[in-house]
């Protein structure tokens, strides 16, 4: 039918062409080197006839008026258009286009970066390859004010990302991904680095308008590389990095280990026993006697014999190593008359620094257009990922750092558990042992998004995309026989199979008009939207094996078929939605975009579906007015102004169901409520955004600012509430509550030096955001979040509280250590089941003297200490080059953000049992009371602990210098003459140097895993 | 020129309908309904899923007397209490035995047990409401009965889940205990006299939960009433019949659901359905030399000495004793087991031993332990009559029905006459020996705590029988009751502060 149309209106126009003063128009089309371009686009504007350049550049079109006008277009090139006014030669030379920055894919339309009134930062090509990184997410760290991002060290993991706070309470703090046009919310770092050609971080709601229903958290839209026309390019790019721990090692040695034992069993119930024994009795006898002595249980006869022999054993370094890690990037690209291609092989091998844990990834991917016909151009996006990870039990890297530094590794390195003192814990697998575990993780990403887009008259254009994201991850484990995990359980091996698939689609379809008259110009667009997201896994767990030989190969082989389990489950989710957007500009002066859209989504209930999401932005180029000519200071002056609402949507599927699954149990099945009451009414998620921004551009672009101020509201938000349990149901995910985030952001490029041979710019950005709820549900001013092992302790975070930080930390607020001066008071407060001693942590009392509650330590006493947001963030970046050296350095920052380093806790837990901070060598004794460590005491329970007050809260403020990179570009006459266009070699450093207070391993990674510094060479070459 | 606009004008018009009729053609495309679970209409509008409801009902419920949760309400009694290493450990535990300041409404042991039993109140009262046979609301009824008995003993006043009149503020005991009645009366007389499946619970079951509500009402709600709960056991009694040898109760490896057992929750030695209790029960020497030794265990609680020992003196060949508690902890193999790294050396002083279970031993971790737990058998009613007889001033007759019955069976079968107890015994003896017999009869059965609460005992032998709450010295009369949680009085509109319990 479509072709039918095409030749009614091709014969239409010849047969009318010919009534006008028809004449014929030739010409040479060049580039800016006045080098002939062949295949060149020649279009009579409003008509749909044309031609193409041929191999000279030459073209020759019949049929143009003396009005008409010609339209040269080439992919990776400008469109020029050329009145006809009587000519009849018009030679013309074309621009190359930077198009993946001035063009951006959007869902289902591309538009013109110009045209985003909003709140954009972009990051090119060049400052990707700054850092030898394989995510997106990682090197965008530091890039991009309003962004915070926060990385994972273990192989292959998943730094996170937060755009301009946390805008939702729980649900969907991720921005979304969108990777040509293709909306992602996890694996988008299974992309090749290498592929990408630039990202977008779209911040307020009109840039994240034209994605409404998903992009409330903010949008990072990734566009990857594309042909470029002429000859063909080949790129290789590797590097080689050495990867290793750096701060590992904060906890004592075997040495300080016995002695503080010691100290915590003087300090303890064992002392006072003794001495209540032996009245006369001194401190060195209680020691050697009944702590050292043959008999004695508090020393293991291994621990006494390495404290002898000054040994000490790490076995954290036993299951460690240095990881290499290497990453490969093939690509081909070139384009011809009509086409563009741009093809690309990678290739990544990670180490991880535990043995045994690696990460492979292979990548491939085609980006291809093609311009069938003068008015229809189609192209797809399509790449595949394999990530096969080779996982190591998570108990190996644990029970390692958790392991006494006075037992023997060669002594003990089959045994089942370890060890401290002579409590050998069945709960402390031996970590070599545990690196027997098998677990292998295969993820498979195919990302295809396919598009056709037709232009059938002048400024008009119609685009439909259809595009797929399929997710299969397969993932299998053994625990072999001969090892705790397996004794603990009573188990002859074990085998897991769990296969999850998530397939998702999604088809837009929009159309674009754009026109100018006068000194208007104006974009409409309308578009439509389908999306579907399935989910869908399999589990298998089998137990007993007639042997481990087979691995997890072989389930049938089990044969605890009681024990034989199985599991499934799919879930669906949809989306649909609408959009209406019209971008105005009146003279290059004036800007205007504004924006509906219709979205509604399978997640909320009949009546509850859809919502409406309207935006407005204005901008004002300054720049461009006349009174602004005669000055050359600024070279751009842009005010910007915005104001719209995003939806969000992304809770748990049917949360307005209450739902009972079947339960085995008793040989017999059941109905059991999932413990989530079902919410009817349920429904959008809503976030008012109103953003002011300027962009400054001045001594010759030497140097650009870029400010901007937001201050959003979020209302109706999404939150899963606890529920008192005589509803029947544990929790229930509620629209409740209301929340603001405001902030600022401000990003500086400068160049300082650029001459011939010398040049150095410096660039920084700095990000604040300020969060704070300012209503919750009803009349109520706190909502407790209560976990815990029964779900009835009040956590630390995630509790909300009126005019608080959704981060606040909630918790009891360090007092003072307690001196011996302190007792009296100490021994008149009531406090709940602790007996405390100098040298303790005391909490504080909140109420005065004569206030109901003074003098009890009670929960009434707990307050919020602190939040984790950081007062600001942030990173700065410079460059010198001299010549074809160049030394990059990128550094990040944040500062004031509160963490609470559970490990950290653990290790001033004091009672020599256990693994110890070096802070505990500093610890109270009644010598040394000037000190803010608390005492050692093996009767741990009877006293606070670090983590129950605000004494073990830490400072997360830190700068970092992430990467530095000393390069050598070879001069283009040397890279010609060994055939090559060009050719850069490097090294570089990833994590090098941190500034911080932080106790823990990371300010920034938290405790996971210590720091991890990689030092890497590279070397990039084009043909 | 008209025409080739209009005609392609025509064409984008054709082109935009088919693109927007597919959108507004699939105006279901927003419907997304769960692929693996039924929604709340679809469970209780339907009998066959109902019954399967209430099915998975009798699981949760169970499940309050699984792993450490069969344990807590036996600690901070007279007859238990935890071992040095979980005091040394855990504070807020610690403090269900020694009421100290840590005994408070924060105190997330006590309020995980709250927790626990009101989602299965709730549901048992929505199957009530919907029920459309009278077997099935029986079934629901006596489930949520249990339950509110229950948590009304032990932590007072509480909420009414009656979906024709909710009241979620905590109601006056006379209330609570009037609707505990009504149900168990409803179910009493819409149950069968028997089960193929001994997960529900029968007639008899029910008659005797009446019984034991009548006689354990707290006087002041005016229910008490000796003369209704004996007419209620009288009605079940002939029914059951005791089993001749008491060990064989709690031998894992005879078929448990006995001639005795009027109701038993039902386990077995697979996960999710081992009782676990004996991993809380056994001695931690034994588990750290032998893990799959079916007494090892860690310590959570242990018998006080009143229990182990003083209860015992005189009652020379009694064979509950044996039975009922462990003081030889050689392994089977011969090992003897040494006190651990903690130092605590009760962990090789006298154990709780009916929760072992033999089946485990050498093959798999105490964990798996799986004997049936008994919620009422026989031997329990015909205490309970006894004591109801005597408090009717029928002494006589209740010193008979104990040395014929229970006794007899405790010493094999015949009753050693210096062992039966007179018949000159007095109302007052007859009530203060009855609450020690039923101890030996019942130990860590999850009576003694109520027995202590209804006859007004508890903190008066707590504070004398249990060796931490006597160490402590802080347990006072409110203590009777726990404190309604504080994550309860934050979370539900109709609790407040001012409506905990006083003391707390």
């Amino acid at each position: 039918m479509e072709k039918r149309i095409r030749l009614l209106l091709t014969v239409s126009l010849l047969m009318f062409s010919g009534l006008a003063m028809a004449q014929t128009v030739s010409g040479v089309v060049t580039d800016e080197d006045q080098v002939p371009l062949p295949g060149v686009n020649v279009i009579i504007a409003g008509k749909n006839t044309g031609t193409a350049t041929d191999f000279d550049g030459r073209y020759e079109v019949n049929g143009a008026n003396a009005d008409d006008v010609l339209t040269f277009s080439y992919i990776g090139f400008e469109t020029k258009k050329e009145p006809v006014q009587g000519r009849q030669e018009i030679n013309v030379s074309l621009k190359i286009a930077s198009e993946a920055l001035d063009e951006v894919v959007i869902v289902g339309a591309s538009v013109k970066k110009g045209d985003l009134t909003g709140a954009v930062v972009n990051v090119d090509e060049e400052v990707l390859e700054e850092r030898p990184v394989t995510s997106i997410n990682e090197a965008l760290q530091g890039r991009a004010s309003g962004v915070f991002i926060q990385n994972d060290p273990s192989p292959g993991g998943n730094a996170s990302i937060r755009i301009r706070g946390n805008n939702s309470l729980q649900y969907g703090g991720n921005p979304i991904f969108v990777i040509d046009g293709i909306v992602m919310d996890g694996d988008f770092n299974l992309t090749n680095l290498n592929d990408v050609a630039s990202i977008n971080v779209l911040k307020d709601a009109s840039a994240t308008a034209l994605y409404g229903s998903r992009g409330a958290n903010g949008v990072v839209v990734v566009t990857t590389k594309k042909g470029k026309s002429g000859e063909g390019q080949i790129s290789y790019k590797t590097w080689m990095g050495v990867q290793e721990f750096t701060n590992e090692d904060i906890t004592l040695n075997a040495n300080d280990i016995f002695d503080l034992r010691i100290d915590a069993l003087v300090n303890s119930h064992v002392a006072d026993d003794y001495f209540a024994a032996n009245p006369n009795a001194s401190r060195d006898q209680f020691i050697n006697e009944e702590l050292l002595g043959d008999n004695s249980n508090w020393f293991a006869d291994y621990e006494k014999e390495s404290y002898a022999q000054g040994k000490n054993y790490n076995w954290l370094e036993e299951v460690s190593r240095s990881a290499i890690q290497q990453n490969h990037a093939l690509s081909f690209s070139g384009g011809g008359e009509k086409n563009s291609y741009y093809l690309s092989f990678g290739y990544i091998d990670q180490d991880g620094l535990i043995k045994g844990s690696s990460n492979k990834r292979y990548t491939g991917r085609i980006n291809a257009e093609q311009q069938i016909k003068p008015w229809l151009k189609v192209g797809t996006n399509t790449s595949y990922t394999k990530s096969v990870y080779d996982e190591v039990d998570g108990s190996v890297f644990e029970d390692a750092r958790g392991a006494n530094p006075l037992l023997p590794i060669e002594r003990y390195r089959d045994t089942l558990f370890l060890a401290w003192g002579n409590n050998w814990d069945i709960n402390a697998e031996n970590p070599i042992n545990s690196l027997k575990i098998e677990k292998d993780r295969i993820r498979t990403k195919l990302a295809s998004s396919n598009y056709a887009e037709a232009k059938p008259i002048e400024g008009l254009t119609i685009r439909t995309t259809f595009a797929v994201d399929n997710v299969k991850q397969e993932y299998y484990e053994y625990v072999p026989r001969d090892i705790q995990q397996a004794k603990r359980d009573s188990y002859l091996g074990r085998a897991i199979h769990n296969l999850d698939y998530s397939n998702y689609y999604q088809w837009d379809n929009s159309i674009t008009y754009e026109t100018d008259f006068g000194k208007h110009d104006l974009t409409a667009l309308f578009s439509t939207s389908l999306s579907k997201d399935e989910f869908h896994y399999t589990n298998v767990l089998a137990r007993d094996f007639p042997t481990d030989d087979f691995s997890y190969y072989d389930l049938g082989g089990a044969f605890d078929k009681p024990n034989f389990s199985l599991g499934s489950d799919k879930s669906a989710a949809t989306l649909q939605s609408y959009l209406g957007r019209l971008n105005y500009n009146y003279d290059n002066r004036y800007f205007l975009t504004l924006t509906g859209r219709y979205d509604g989504s399978s997640r909320f209930y009949d009546g509850h579906k859809w919502g409406f999401f309207p935006s407005v932005a204005a901008s004002w180029n300054i720049t461009n007015e006349q009174f602004m000519e005669s000055q050359h200071v600024f070279d751009l002056m842009k005010l910007r102004v915005g104001y719209g609402s995003v939806g969000n949507q992304n809770i748990p599927n049917y949360a307005f169901y209450s739902l009972y699954n079947p339960v085995y149990s008793n040989e017999q099945v059941s109905f059991v409520s999932s413990g989530l009451r079902g919410t009817p009414n349920l429904t959008w998620e809503k976030q008012d955004q109103f953003n002011l921004g300027i962009d400054l551009s001045l001594l010759n672009n030497r140097l650009s600012i870029t400010a901007e101020y937001f201050d959003i509201v979020n209302s109706n938000l999404l939150m899963r509430r606890t529920l008192s349990t005589i509803t029947g149901y544990s929790a229930a995910i509620e629209n409740i509550g209301e929340m603001t985030n405001r902030g600022v952001e401000l990003t500086i490029n400068g160049v300082i030096i650029d001459n011939d041979n010398f040049h150095w710019d410096v660039s920084a950005n700095f990000s604040k955001d300020k969060n704070k709820i300012t209503k919750l549900y009803q009349d109520v001013d706190a909502i407790y979040n209560f976990g815990g092992f029964t779900g009835t302790d009040i956590q630390r975070t995630g509790n909300f509280f009126l005019e608080e930080s959704l981060n606040s930390i909630y918790m009891w607020e360090f007092d003072r250590i307690i001196q011996p001066e302190d007792m009296d008071y100490v021994n008149g407060l009531e406090l709940p089941g602790k007996t405390l001693q100098p040298g303790d942590i005391l909490p504080k009392d909140q109420q005065e003297e004569g206030e109901e509650g003074y003098g009890v330590i009670d929960e009434d006493d707990r307050v919020i200490v602190g939040k984790q947001d950081p007062k600001f963030y942030g990173g700065f970046s410079t460059r010198f080059s001299w010549k074809n050296l160049s030394l990059n350095s990128v550094f990040t920052y944040s500062y004031g953000a509160k963490k609470i380093s559970g490990y950290y806790e653990g290790l001033m837990s004091g009672t020599g049992f256990g693994p110890a901070h070096t802070d505990m060598l500093n610890r109270w004794t009644p010598t040394h009371m000037d000190t803010s460590i608390p005492r050692a005491t093996y009767d741990n329970a009877q006293r606070f602990g670090a983590g129950d007050t605000s004494w073990g809260l830490q400072d997360a403020s830190y700068l970092r210098l992430s990467t530095i990179t000393l390069s050598y570009d070879l001069p283009g006459e040397f890279a010609s003459k060994i055939g090559m266009s060009s050719l850069r070699l490097y090294v570089s450093g990833n994590n090098v140097l941190t500034w911080t207070d932080y106790k823990g391993y990371d300010p920034e990674n938290g405790d996971w895993y210590p720091t991890a510094r990689m030092l890497v060479t590279g070397l990039d070459v084009t043909f | 020129m008209k025409t080739i606009i209009n005609i392609k004008y025509k064409f984008w018009v054709v082109f935009l309908c088919v693109a927007m009729l597919e959108l507004v053609s699939c105006s279901e495309y927003l419907e997304e309904d769960p692929y693996t679970s039924l929604t709340e209409e679809e469970v209780y509008g339907n009998e066959e899923n109902l019954k399967l409801l209430i099915s998975g009902l009798y699981t949760q419920w169970r499940n309050t007397r699984q792993d450490r949760s069969a344990l807590y309400m036996v600690l901070g009694s007279d007859e238990g209490k935890q071992g040095g290493q979980q005091v040394q450990e855990n504070n807020t535990q610690a403090a269900l035995d020694k009421y100290n300041g840590a005994m408070n409404p924060f105190n997330s042991t006590l309020a995980g047990e709250w927790n626990k039993r009101w989602p299965v109140i709730s549901a048992a009262a929505k199957a009530v409401h919907y029920s459309p046979s009278d077997e099935l609301k029986a079934e629901a009824s006596f489930i949520r009965a249990s339950i509110n008995f229950e948590l009304a003993m032990l932590w007072g006043p509480i909420p009414i889940i009656d979906l024709e009149d909710m009241k979620e503020s905590r109601q006056p005991l006379s209330d609570v205990f009037q609707f505990i009645i009504n149900d168990l009366e409803f179910a009493s007389e819409h149950l069968p006299l028997t089960q193929d499946d001994k997960r529900i619970p029968t007639k008899g079951a029910a008659q005797a939960l009446l019984g034991k509500v009548y006689m354990y009402a707290p006087e002041e709600t005016g229910l008490r009433d000796y003369q209704k709960a004996v007419d209620y056991f009288d009605m079940m009694i002939p029914n059951y019949a005791l089993i001749p040898n008491y060990k064989d109760l709690f031998d894992t490896r005879l078929d448990q659901n006995t001639s005795e057992v009027i109701y038993a929750f039902q386990f077995n030695n697979m996960s999710p359905d081992n009782n676990m209790i004996q991993h809380h029960a056994g001695s931690r020497a034994v588990a750290d030399m032998d893990s799959n030794t079916y007494f090892g265990g860690y310590d959570l609680a242990l018998p006080t000495q009143y229990y182990y020992e003083t209860i015992w003196e005189g009652q020379d060949g009694d064979t509950r004793r044996e039975v009922s508690i462990r003081y030889d902890f050689t392994l089977p193999d011969g090992r003897e087991p040494q006190i651990t790294w903690t130092g605590q050396s009760d962990e090789l002083e006298p154990h709780i031993k009916k929760f072992e279970d033999i089946r485990t031993q050498g093959e798999q971790n105490f964990w798996y332990s799986g004997g049936l737990v008994y919620y009422l058998r026989l031997a329990d009613i015909l205490l309970c009559k006894a004591e109801c007889l005597n408090e009717l001033g029928r002494t006589g007759e209740a010193i008979n029905l104990v040395n014929n019955t229970v006794r007899a069976r405790a010493y094999g079968g015949t009753l050693p006459a210096s062992q039966a107890w007179p018949s000159g015994t007095s109302q007052a003896e007859f009530g203060s020996a009855i609450l020690d017999e039923r101890m030996r009869e019942l130990g860590f059965e999850g009576w003694r705590r109520m027995d202590l609460i209804r006859t007004g005992h508890f903190v008066e032998y707590v504070k004398e029988r249990n060796p931490w709450a006597k160490e402590s010295g802080t347990i006072q009369d409110f203590h009777k009751w726990y404190p309604i949680p504080e994550s309860e009085i934050k979370q539900n509109d109709n609790i407040n502060e001012e409506d905990q319990n006083p003391g707390y």
